[in-house]
């Protein structure tokens, strides 16, 4: 699916960008993450539809480092690598069931150190990860999932999430190496914020915004009936 | 196939087999308040020919102010017939369903995808080893038959493509699968309609094989139109659903204050409850939220499935000229319509369809990423990592944590109970009370352990329900067997009597022991050594 970015299509990005509660919340705690990561959304959507200049890309570059930068100094996630009281007597207790069912074969020091340092961290790495991979979370709020200890805030109004699915299969169809990169590198910071971040993943932020706009755009299109060759 | 492609097979159809059958008895290490019920109700057909309230065959079966699809309990009394009332007997035509259903779907993929034998075989070993398959297939569960009707079904109108006379099994399949699972009524209805749709140019050519299938279809929903007016066929629905009035005053936020509200909350419920199916996190991270139906620490798919999920998406897309791709989207597309319109969060057990059809899209994207691999030891390495990985999880989360975690779940504490009153001389001829105030299945689950007379449990449970079977939803029901009752404990009675009181710590407090002078007689541990449940005798005449 190819086009030309029109302005009509940079408004229905602005539109989207603006039509949502979760910027401004951002723009009302840190106006400098919210202007950068509006620039950065206009900045990802040329390089997904067509592809920027290399100073526009270098720019891109800059500001998601300079953003994940600010995020990961307030938000970084200091329990990754700390457990808990109750994390400790479940660590125990497991310690108890896997010394009956596996024996040597968790009494060596490898699995021991394995168990005792690592297995929790990894976990906590792989739910930060999962927690922002939730459309729930951008469309309602994580409901029906709320999580505990965490406050919830809408971001996107439910009724967006037609076009986020269709822009998602969009980018998986006909877009997956720009959006695709964008989605790892994302992901990979995410990893080490706290899910209870105020601002929320923000660097998710620009992809949402895109599929979005990307769904939008097909559904017009086929309204109009100007579906040009594309097959789904 | 070639023979070396039969010896593959061959083992990863016994593999699958096997790891459903190692242990069945003891992990899960007990029976949860269904499978108590639909064993008993096996036994007690299988000796009477009726259920435990005295009713012959019924269409659906009551339990416990809720009613179970049939299919189930009718398709244990074999098991039960050759293996006895016990626990194995129980989880048996579930761990068959989860072995017919890898069977069913190498058929699909072999036969759907132009008979490529590698990514038929890894789309079976994906639906045979994901988590959500081993747990679902090694309990009793309804829906496990469920889905093995469904898929046989969906593997013969696949086939009905080209052999237009596998139309009718395929539809008596899909219609039978409406027995055995709530789920199934909804999605084998739309199945059939769209499937008629997609491929409408083809199945015209052979009107009267059309008739006949949809003749057939409509035939094994009659039993249906039976309870259809009792309140049973829809009893289910109305307890978990969104849709009463007082459901949207309670929830419906700001919308409470729109024109069409009511409506607009029923559609933003549905669009969060659907989604949440088609999310990462709960499919490659969170598992159900409910204990009885999750693994430890492993959601319905491994993590790293999540890489292959993506790019298996990408396959589907630009395959989607197959008949069975196209067949795929369609069921992933309808299978989480009856989960999402309940209130019950990533409910897995409604949605087993499309954690299936997950797997294919899953299978996709491996044998994509391994294609791409041009290096024969890299790929063969990075095959041997990721099977390591996932069978060093799955042991560990469910052979070993699921084992001692969720014990509980299943009632392990009631059944070393029975076992400890069966096996001590001291307490033969004594009378026990266990307190089944937040475990309402203890009765039954003893019943079914320890064979109780059928026709007696029918006198006592019977004369409550008589000619209100599937219209009556009270289910405070006293379980009185021999020397066992379970029935929460009456403090002004129970004490003044020579009783031996069991029950947890909720149940029995500390005040309550020396208020009324209880003797502690014995502690039944979990499986993690924890106490769970505590017997203490009564004093009646130090009380007088």
């Amino acid at each position: 699916m190819t086009f030309q970015i029109t302005t009509y299509y940079r408004l229905l990005l602005l539109a989207v960008i603006f039509g949502n509660l979760w910027i401004w919340r951002i723009l009302r705690e840190n106006l400098l993450i919210g202007i950068l990561l509006i620039i950065l959304s206009f900045l990802l959507f040329k390089q997904v539809i067509t592809k920027v200049q290399k100073r526009q890309f270098f720019l891109l570059i800059l500001i998601f480092a300079t953003i994940s930068f600010i995020t990961l100094r307030v938000g970084f996630d200091n329990n990754i690598f700390v457990s808990s009281a109750e994390e400790k007597i479940q660590q125990n207790t497991r310690h108890g069931f896997y010394s009956v069912e596996l024996g040597k074969l968790f009494k060596n020091t490898i699995s021991l150190q394995f168990h005792k340092y690592l297995s929790t961290s990894i976990y906590k790495l792989e739910r930060n990860l999962f927690y922002n991979l939730d459309p729930n979370l951008y469309f309602f709020a994580a409901h029906p999932r709320e999580r505990a200890g965490v406050g919830e805030f809408g971001k996107y109004p439910w009724f967006l999430l037609p076009f986020f699915i269709i822009g998602l299969f969009l980018a998986i169809r006909y877009y997956y190496l720009p959006t695709g990169i964008y989605f790892i590198w994302t992901s990979l910071i995410s990893i080490f914020l706290n899910p209870g971040y105020y601002l929320g993943p923000v660097l998710f932020f620009p992809l949402m915004n895109i599929l979005i706009v990307l769904g939008l755009i097909f559904s017009l299109r086929i309204v109009k009936n100007k579906i040009g060759g594309v097959r789904l | 196939m070639s023979i070396r492609e039969i010896i593959i097979l061959a083992l990863v159809l016994a593999l699958s087999l096997l790891v459903r059958l190692y242990q069945l008895d003891t992990i899960p290490f007990g029976l949860n308040i269904d499978e108590a019920s639909m064993g008993y109700n096996a036994y007690s057909l299988l000796e009477t020919g009726k259920d435990r309230y005295g009713q012959a065959f019924p269409v659906i079966f009551r339990s416990f102010g809720s009613f179970q699809a049939p299919l189930y309990t009718y398709l244990t009394i074999p098991a039960v017939l050759l293996l006895g009332a016990n626990i194995f007997a129980v989880h048996l035509v579930s761990a068959l369903s989860g072995f017919i259903v890898v069977c069913a779907t190498f058929l699909i993929s072999y036969l759907g995808l132009k008979k490529n034998f590698k990514l038929a075989i890894l789309i079976s070993m994906v639906v045979g080893f994901a988590p959500w398959s081993i747990l679902f297939t090694r309990f009793g569960t309804e829906a496990s038959l469920g889905l093995a009707f469904s898929v046989l079904g969906i593997a013969l109108f696949i086939l009905s493509l080209n052999k237009i006379y596998f139309f009718l099994p395929a539809s008596f399949f899909l219609g039978i699968a409406t027995h055995a699972y709530y789920s199934e009524r909804i999605i084998s209805v739309i199945f059939f309609i769209g499937f008629n749709f997609l491929f409408f140019k083809k199945l015209h050519q052979y009107k009267k094989w059309l008739i006949l299938g949809t003749i057939i279809f409509i035939v094994t929903l009659l039993p249906h139109l039976i309870i259809i007016e009792s309140g049973a066929f829809t009893r289910r629905l109305e307890q978990v659903n969104y849709f009463s009035e007082e459901t949207f005053l309670q929830q419906g936020e700001n919308l409470r204050y729109f024109p069409l509200g009511r409506f607009l909350y029923i559609v933003r419920e549905f669009s969060s409850q659907y989604i949440a199916y088609f999310s990462p996190r709960n499919l490659f991270f969170d598992a159900d939220p409910q204990s009885a139906r999750s693994i430890p620490d492993l959601s319905v798919f491994y993590s790293w499935m999540v890489i292959p999920f993506f790019i298996g998406i990408h396959y589907l897309f630009k395959n989607s000229t197959l008949p069975l791709i196209k067949v795929l989207i369609f069921t992933v597309l309808i299978s989480p319509i009856p989960a999402a319109l309940t209130r019950d969060a990533f409910y897995t057990l409604r949605t087993l369809l499309l954690l299936w059809s997950f797997c294919f899209i899953i299978a996709f994207g491996i044998y994509n990423l391994l294609n791409k691999i041009s290096y024969l030891y890299l790929k063969l390495g990075l095959s041997l990592i990721i099977i390591i990985y996932s069978a060093v999880s799955l042991y560990i989360s469910y052979f070993i944590l699921f084992k001692y975690e969720r014990a509980e779940n299943f009632g392990n504490s009631y059944i070393k109970l029975l076992e400890f009153i069966e096996q001590n001389r001291n307490y033969q001829g004594k009378k026990f009370v266990i307190d089944n105030s937040r475990e309402p299945s203890v009765g039954i689950r003893i019943a079914y352990l320890k064979k109780y007379d059928p026709a007696k449990l029918q006198q006592t449970l019977g004369p409550n329900v008589r000619d209100r079977y599937y219209s009556t939803l009270e289910f405070e029901e006293v379980y009185s067997l021999d020397n066992i009752e379970a029935r929460p404990i009456s403090w002004k009675e129970d004490p003044s009597k020579q009783l031996i009181l069991i029950g947890d710590s909720l149940a029995i407090s500390d005040q309550q022991i020396i208020d009324h002078r209880l003797k502690l007689e014995f502690e039944i541990k979990n499986l993690s050594g924890q106490v769970n449940l505590r017997g203490y005798s009564t004093s009646p005449t130090q009380r007088e």
